[in-house]
């Protein structure tokens, strides 16, 4: 995928971490809110990622920085991430609509603003994805638990 | 963070409509009974 008209969202491919409480960013662990546009923030030289103080001084994404809403160009690129962040959660996989200030990269995006397009929930029950669809308004649906990469055995 | 490589270009989109949904009604307040 490429970003094209300057009117239309961009979409690339993303993981979430998947709660009782909804989705959440798989590194930062920060809450996705349904029905809510997900805004990016720099954090940049605070002390701790929960720590209240104020974010930096400028705008998400930062062509020098490495803030943002990451998503990647391919659906492999996320599913690979998927399988290394496997660790019994639930984990969704799917694309996700950029738009605002986006850096497009070799492989992916970085954005400054977000909100998903749809999901595929690896391992999650039907019963979640119903909750995940009624709660984001977005199409939700389910597929085997990601394999880790590292899973042992021969 | 994920690995997506350098950067290539910058661009600014702004769509005509946010893709996000609006937000879930309030529930309606539960009726009072009326004293008869």
């Amino acid at each position: 995928m490429s970003a094209g008209d300057p009117q239309e969202p961009v979409v690339g491919w993303r993981i979430w971490r998947v709660t009782g409480g909804g989705l959440r960013a798989t590194v930062w662990d920060t809450p996705w809110p349904p029905r809510e546009r997900f805004d990016a923030s720099c954090r940049r030289g605070s002390p701790a990622y929960w720590s209240d103080e104020a974010p930096s001084g400028h705008r998400a994404p930062d062509p020098g920085c490495d803030c943002g809403v990451y998503a990647f160009k391919r659906r492999e690129d996320a599913e690979q991430l998927a399988r290394e962040k496997v660790d019994g959660d639930v984990i969704a996989v799917g694309r996700v609509s950029l738009w605002g200030r986006v850096i497009e990269t070799e492989l992916g995006f970085r954005a400054e603003r977000a909100y998903p397009y749809d999901l595929v929930l690896l391992g999650g029950s039907d019963e979640l994805a119903r909750r995940i669809r009624q709660e984001y308004a977005v199409d939700v649906s389910t597929a085997p638990p990601a394999v880790p990469l590292h899973s042992g055995g021969g | 963070m994920a690995d997506i490589g350098d950067p290539i270009r910058e661009i600014e989109i702004e769509p005509a409509e946010e893709p996000v949904p609006a937000p879930l009604p309030l529930p309606e307040p539960a009726q009072e009974p009326v004293p008869a």
